[in-house]
């Protein structure tokens, strides 16, 4: 049903889209996830051609809306999309929303355009508010009506442009609601969203946008529980992780716990959590510096707000050998003192150096 | 015991300055006039203007250059100033009536405040209400039609209202290339009876009730195009 290939979209310097080709076949769900910024709405909104990009073809049921020439609102009629802030007409009914289009553009008689608009405005449960005006109604209303409206073109592809964003959490249900009801009639959809439950139950395939492009493609399931790539993973997992890089034995130590405090301190952990944190760097480096100097060190610190851990990760380019065992041998105070804030600690050779990593719990 | 006396003095001045010598007729010419020189250059000037906006939001810098150099010009001209360089330095080897040259200078000024009207209507609707209808196959033009021009009307009328008025006012300058309108023939009556009082204030009250007037059909206007909850033919069922 849409066929992409090879998008490039620059705004200026910055690539937005970076030669992404995508296949999604007739009556297939695809929600696509990624940061803010990765491209999400531009590629949606590449698809009907309410932006163009600089090259790459899209075919919607064998035209390329991005042809030189191509007639663009014939091919656009086969889309319908929804956009975050809903976009009713703001100076016609509900109704008459419903009816400009097929009215208009498809020359539908009036008659038949109100019964098919009171019919899809019962669909979406909202029958009564056919005279109402679009500022009368909530931001959940709006959304559905936005739906009904599209489905008023009878289109073959529906594309959703972050549907519940702008809506308060107590009405995004009933626009997820009726999102789901589309599915189950067979409507391919293009569902760019941030409600990751949502995608995993709907969908049948899901892109994680990232670096110009689809970074990650599979089924819900896999995207969801098994990730295979690491920015994947990191958005999944909503990661949220600091990094710091110490030079020297002499750095400043300040420094890096006023980093690290600020770190705590914008994803609410606790104090204790904090002061273990920050006990558990000092102890980890005083091993490393027994040792004499170990060069650079990268202390990455990474929190996963779904599984509640915190993840400390040092690395080094300094082949030694796994240091933890001789401190384990020479009875170190501060690998004692480690063992009793970490839940784990691990060595790993790396081609170049070591890698010690340990989590934390954010109950401990 | 005085009112009469007012009353007498009043019948007198209508006599005087209205009355005789069929003054009427004389005044009734300056209100043609003046609402022919004001309702041609409100209905040219905002066609005209319409056009001048389109260039002036066009995408292309040689369009809009030209639109953005005719507002600038008009706008720091002064009226009366326009009016005079149409007639002594436009229009002066074509032999046309001077009412014609009026509304031709009038309706070019006019022209140039109803396009940037417009434009700030026009900007003001939301990109999304465009993007909504081209998404829903609407083509540009239709799209403006349909869905950006009605919703633009609403904004606009209020400050075009103003606008309108400001012109009829206006138009009371038209004397300095000898057309006869409302203004003019006071002053005449003025010069005719040395009454000031009473030509002047019949002539303010004549202006106040022209400018009253189309301020009343714009606001019908404006009241008929407001959103409204249900349209006329389901009113009954609501």
């Amino acid at each position: 049903m849409i066929d992409i290939q090879n998008l490039t979209m620059h705004f200026g310097d910055d690539r937005v889209l970076e030669g992404v080709s995508a296949s999604i076949p007739e009556g297939e769900v695809v929600s696509v996830i990624g940061p803010s910024g990765a491209g999400k709405s531009t590629f949606l909104r590449c698809i009907n051609r309410l932006e163009t990009p600089q090259s790459g073809h899209i075919f919607i049921g064998g035209e390329d809306i991005l042809a030189p020439g191509a007639d663009v609102p014939r091919i656009r009629r086969k889309t319908g999309m929804v956009f975050q802030s809903f976009n009713l007409f703001d100076h016609l009914t509900v109704l008459d929303n419903l009816i400009l289009g097929p009215v208009r553009i498809l020359n539908e008689a009036r008659e038949v355009a109100e019964a098919r608009g009171h019919e899809l405005l019962r669909m979406v449960g909202l029958g009564e508010k056919a005279l109402s005006l679009p500022c009368e109604l909530s931001g959940g209303q709006k959304q559905r009506v936005a739906i009904a409206r599209c489905l008023s073109m009878r289109p073959k592809v529906m594309l959703f442009d972050e549907p519940t964003s702008a809506l308060d959490p107590t009405m995004v249900s009933e626009v997820l609601a009726v999102i789901r009801r589309l599915t189950r009639e067979g409507m391919t959809m293009v569902i760019v969203t941030h409600e990751l439950n949502f995608a995993r139950d709907v969908s049948n395939r899901i892109f994680y946008m990232d670096e110009g492009g689809i970074y990650e493609s599979g089924p819900p399931d896999q995207i969801m529980r098994a990730p295979q790539r690491e920015k994947t993973r990191v958005f999944i997992n909503r990661l949220r992780s600091f990094r710091y890089r110490i030079e020297h034995k002499d750095f400043d130590v300040f420094e890096m716990n006023a980093d690290i405090e600020t770190f705590c301190e914008k994803h609410f952990f606790r104090r204790k959590l904090m002061q273990h944190i920050q006990l558990a760097i000092e102890e980890s480096l005083s091993l490393y510096f027994l040792r004499g100097n170990p060069g650079a060190i990268t202390l990455t610190l990474s929190y996963s707000e779904t599984e509640g851990t915190v993840q400390l990760l040092f690395e080094d380019q300094e082949a030694s050998g796994d240091f933890l065992k001789a401190a384990e041998a020479g009875d170190e105070l501060a690998l004692t003192i480690l063992k009793g804030i970490v839940h784990d600690i691990v060595w790993q050779p790396t081609p170049k150096g070591n890698r010690i990593v340990m989590t934390l719990n954010e109950t401990s | 015991m005085d009112l009469p006396a007012i009353f007498q003095n009043l019948a007198e001045s209508l006599d005087a300055n209205v009355l005789q010598e069929q003054r009427y007729l004389l005044l009734l010419d300056g209100l043609k006039t003046t609402i022919l020189i004001s309702i041609g250059a409100i209905a040219l000037g905002s066609l005209l203007g319409g056009v001048i906006c389109r260039m002036r939001m066009a995408r292309r810098l040689g369009v809009v250059v030209p639109a953005k150099i005719y507002i600038g010009i008009i706008r720091g001209i002064p009226l009366p100033v326009m009016l005079l360089l149409a007639y002594y330095v436009v229009f002066a080897s074509v032999n046309i009536s001077p009412v014609w040259v009026a509304i031709a200078a009038f309706a070019a000024t006019f022209a140039a405040y109803a396009a940037e009207i417009y434009r700030a209507g026009i900007e003001s609707i939301d990109s999304g209400q465009r993007e909504a209808g081209l998404a829903l196959g609407f083509t540009r033009v239709q799209t403006f039609t349909h869905i950006i021009a009605p919703q633009a009307v609403c904004r606009i009328l209020p400050v075009y209202k103003g606008e309108v008025i400001n012109l009829v006012k206006m138009t009371s300058v038209v004397g300095f290339i000898a057309v006869q309108d409302l203004t003019r023939t006071a002053d005449i009556i003025r010069s005719r009876t040395f009454d000031a009082f009473f030509p002047l204030v019949l002539v303010a009250v004549l202006y106040f009730m022209i400018s009253w007037l189309l301020l009343m059909t714009l606001t019908a206007l404006e009241k008929r195009l407001q959103p409204r909850r249900s349209r006329q033919r389901s009113a009954g069922h609501d």
